[in-house]
């Protein structure tokens, strides 16, 4: 599942990782996201933090409180020391820093899935 | 009003020497744009004033190129500053360079984008959203707390009415803002940019 607010960035993201194979769900802020992995449970989650309505660090909180399990990435611009432990402390698995780059997402992706194969 | 949020603002009015904080934060973010559009991007000219508000629709006052005016039909993408930088700012393009901006974004040949629609308002949000997400990693070297944006604003008006917006919420009570200005280069054009960033009016009362 891909988050952020921007229709920019989903575009962008889905169509990297639909060319890897991935099927990929969407939501537009962290409340949608909630709503959509608690539905469809995806096997991981690629999540912006700045949104609106619901941003991503407490959507994550939300998302692992459903399932501890949950494979969530964060993709943010604000790669600020503070932001990233505290995303680190409320579960995500791994904290990507925008602009992004496509190889790292894509390993990124692997490795989470990976460990999910395990 | 907390004293290490008018400290931090206090530091940033006082860094606009040209090795400063503010060109310091400002050449990190043109950085990450180069990276968002694949373009080896520069900075050319990069100025820092601190202007009175009073003066802010004097557009002599704030120096524009002979090519720019109040009427200039631009966009800006407006953003909140929270935590303990509370502020407004506003990222100002001339709408012709924001289409090719968008071109850039979308990696599309020069001169496809001719108006802006809703994926090009996202991608020059986006773009904004990463200009001063960065600036903010900068500036928050010099603070232990994160320093957070709001969800970006996309504004396509004249000038003097994108800035208008914004101003009039705050002209009763702040005296000054910065105007950070820079050129920023590709090896096919020169797009000139405006990065407004003035404090969040408690901060300026608190100093009082």
């Amino acid at each position: 599942m891909v988050v952020d607010d921007a229709q920019f960035m989903r575009l962008r993201v889905t169509k990297l990782l639909t060319r890897y194979g991935h099927e990929v769900v969407e939501a537009e802020n962290g409340e949608e996201a909630v709503r959509t992995y608690c539905l469809l449970k995806p096997d991981a989650v690629l999540m912006d933090i700045t949104m609106p309505i619901k941003d991503g660090l407490t959507a994550l909180s939300e998302i692992r409180q459903f399932d501890p399990q949950a494979k969530v990435i964060m993709l943010s611009a604000l790669g600020q020391q503070a932001v990233v432990l505290q995303a680190m402390q409320r579960g995500a698995r791994n904290f990507l820093v925008k602009p992004f780059d496509t190889e790292r997402i894509i390993k990124a992706i692997q490795q989470v899935l990976k460990r999910c194969e395990k | 009003m907390t004293q290490q949020q008018t400290e931090l603002w206090a530091k940033l009015l006082n860094s606009t020497a040209p090795n400063g904080l503010l060109c310091l934060a400002m050449r990190h973010a043109v950085q990450n744009l180069s990276e968002m559009v694949g373009q080896s991007l520069r900075v050319k000219n990069l100025k820092i004033t601190t202007v009175p508000i009073a003066s802010i629709y004097n557009d002599e006052a704030w120096g524009l190129p002979n090519s720019y005016n109040l009427e200039m039909e631009t966009v800006g993408i407006y953003l909140l500053i929270g935590d303990d930088l509370p502020g407004q700012t506003i990222l100002t393009i001339s709408l012709a360079d924001a289409l090719s901006m968008v071109d850039w974004l979308l990696e599309e040949p020069p001169g496809t984008t001719t108006q802006l629609d809703d994926l090009g308002r996202s991608a020059l949000a986006e773009m904004g959203n990463l200009m001063l997400s960065c600036f903010l990693n900068t500036v928050a070297e010099f603070t232990d707390n994160p320093l957070r944006p709001s969800p970006p604003y996309v504004l396509v008006d004249m000038l003097a009415t994108v800035l208008q917006t914004a101003v009039t919420l705050v002209n009763v009570v702040t005296d000054e803002l910065i105007i950070i200005k820079a050129d920023i280069a590709s090896s096919q054009n020169v797009s000139f940019m405006h990065f407004w960033l003035w404090p969040d009016p408690s901060v300026v009362s608190s100093k009082e």
